[in-house]
């Protein structure tokens, strides 16, 4: 008796079903899979590349909202989950927001103010703030888990937010390790004059919002990187024509500056001040293609959380 | 003319003239000099800089009224640990030296000024940009002013401040053709998120003005999920330094007023810093 082709893959088919193969399918479910597994799974890849997080009560990394055992219909990596991220992410029929950054506005995602300067902060709690409210109980109804993966993803050998971010300067080649810094390396760049090294990042990060700081014609030979505060970016101001810095305060790292270029001396000499979301929401459009091969069982995309300010045409 | 005057007395009468006394703020009050230095003239800088100094040298004026640090120690948010990191720094022992050449005196009061004039600053930055910034209530604290203005759009008021201020590095968020009706003014680092929560306390308000806020944490990732929770809400930044001079030219004023016979100068505006690129 012939058989077609067609009957024949339709018998194979349940020859799979009744002999394993749905045990199989049922233990792969997307359904199956929850926001915890699918945490551990990427702390379990940070532990096996000798990442060892170890600083008590400063681990930025656990979940912000949502019950980790919630099953997980799809993963969605962001740089910060603000509240259009979250809609975003219900829209794409996702319920796992892996955020970069914090989730409700203040350290730890915690509402502590300050200690020494207490008599000086403004009385009050965002403990029952509108807003604060509102975003809860829109992921409350949505069933939406958050996670923040901040401080095991700057770990990673090389870390992912620098790497991407040479990568869209086309820096790579210009890489030079320093020692005793926060972030180890600068670049050593052919000799370019400040306002074009400013022009090529602005360009390269895709925002008009790029700050700088020193003379247009000061030739750069040599950008060093560094984020947020004086004390951080300070060594790398010592030893460099400009620094690369993200999200300043005008009120810390700026005055220093300006003395340094007033009194003449050596260094500092140039600032290029960058959003936070541009300076490392690159690693997180990368992050789907770097977990997928641990979570194949769900789809993963990355959401833009967008740049917070636009600014007046030159 | 009055009789030599110390930096101690100097301070005591600030404090006397504002009625107000508290321990000071971190990294604030004589920061250099002595209390029985005798004071023979006042600069009035918001930012103790280079710039400041030497203008106070050439003015012959050997005390600095100040709203920030000489050596960059801001607060506790921000300059821990950062004193020890200067200590070998070349520009901290410039700076330091030519304050100590010159025997100059640094008087740091920024928390005095909030706490004993708190719509200080902030009234003095909305006059500035032409409006009239309403009287707060017995016992209001907040630094936030509110002003009812003109209806405009948030681009145009954002236009209109970067005349106005001579401003060229703002920084907006919200729609560009939002409605504007009623302005919250706050001048300098609006911070922590507790503060533009309280400005937002006002349900008319659809602008915030201020002239810095942290980004990413706290104040404008708030202003931004407000945003998206349906409140018709924008923020302007138009700079640390610019937001913060017109407080420093009626604190002058006042301080003449005050301090008959004392020669007081307030910093001329100085060069906005940045650049956008």
């Amino acid at each position: 008796m012939s058989i077609s082709r067609r009957k024949f893959g339709q018998g194979v088919g349940a020859t799979m079903l009744l002999h394993g193969g749905l045990a199989h399918s049922y233990a792969a479910a997307p359904a199956q899979l929850t926001a915890q597994q699918v945490a551990q799974r990427i702390l379990n890849k940070v532990a096996a590349e000798g990442v060892n997080f170890k600083f008590p009560g400063l681990d930025t990394d656990t979940f912000k909202y949502g019950d980790p055992s919630t099953p997980v219909t799809g993963i969605v990596f962001t740089f910060q989950a603000t509240f259009d991220v979250l809609k975003k992410t219900v829209a794409a029929k996702k319920n796992f927001v892996i955020s970069h950054e914090r989730m409700f506005w203040e350290q730890l995602d915690d509402l502590r103010t300050l200690r020494h300067d207490a008599p000086f902060e403004p009385a009050g709690s965002l403990e029952t703030e509108g807003v604060f409210l509102a975003k809860r109980k829109y992921c409350e109804e949505n069933g939406l888990v958050v996670w923040r993966f901040h401080n095991h993803q700057h770990l990673l050998k090389p870390d992912p937010i620098m790497a991407t971010l040479t990568a869209r300067l086309g820096w790579q080649q210009y890489v030079v390790p320093v020692q005793g810094q926060m972030i180890g390396f600068a670049y050593a760049i052919p000799e370019t004059p400040l306002r074009e090294v400013a022009r090529h990042v602005a360009q390269s990060i895709e925002s008009r919002d790029v700050r700088v700081i020193g003379d247009p014609n000061l030739p750069v030979r040599r950008v060093g990187i560094g984020a947020h505060k004086l004390i951080e970016i300070l060594k790398p101001l010592q030893t460099n024509d400009a620094v690369l810095m993200s999200e300043p305060q005008d009120c810390d790292a700026f005055p220093y500056l300006r003395d340094g270029i007033a009194l003449g001396l050596p260094h500092p000499k140039g600032l290029i001040a960058i959003p936070h979301e541009r300076f490392e929401e690159w690693a997180e459009q990368d992050a789907p293609a770097w977990l997928k091969p641990l979570v194949p069982e769900v789809p993963i995309e990355f959401i833009s959380a967008g740049q917070p300010y636009w600014t007046l045409p030159a | 003319m009055l009789p030599t005057m110390t930096c101690w007395e100097l301070v005591n009468r600030i404090h006397s003239m504002l009625d107000e006394r508290h321990k000071d703020a971190m990294d604030e009050g004589v920061i250099t000099g002595g209390d029985d230095d005798a004071v023979t003239g006042i600069l009035v800088a918001n930012e103790p800089s280079v710039e400041a100094i030497r203008f106070a040298i050439e003015t012959g004026k050997n005390c600095i009224l100040c709203r920030e640090h000489p050596f960059y120690l801001y607060g506790e948010y921000l300059s821990v640990g950062l004193a020890d990191a200067l200590a070998d720094d070349p520009v901290f022992k410039a700076k330091r030296q030519m304050i100590e050449d010159h025997h100059l005196i640094v008087i740091r009061l920024a928390a005095l000024w909030d706490t004993a004039r708190p719509k200080w600053f902030s009234s003095a930055l909305a006059r500035e940009l032409g409006w009239q910034p309403e009287d707060g209530r017995p016992g209001d604290q907040w630094t936030t002013v509110y002003c009812n203005i003109p209806r405009t759009t948030l681009l145009d008021l954002a236009n209109f401040a970067s005349a106005r201020l001579r401003a060229k590095v703002l920084r907006m968020v919200g729609d560009p053709h939002l409605p504007i009706t009623r302005v919250a003014v706050i001048h300098g680092f609006a911070f922590p998120t507790l503060v533009l929560h309280h400005a937002l306390q006002d349900p008319a308000v659809n602008c915030i003005i201020t002239g810095n806020t942290p980004e990413v944490d706290h104040c404008t990732t708030y202003i931004r999920d407000t945003i998206t929770a349906g409140r018709s809400i924008s923020l302007v930044q138009v700079g640390y330094e610019k937001s913060d001079y017109p407080g420093a030219v009626e604190l002058t004023r006042w301080l003449r007023s005050v301090l008959p016979g004392m020669p007081i100068e307030v910093q001329p505006p100085v060069a906005e810093l940045c650049w956008f690129a």
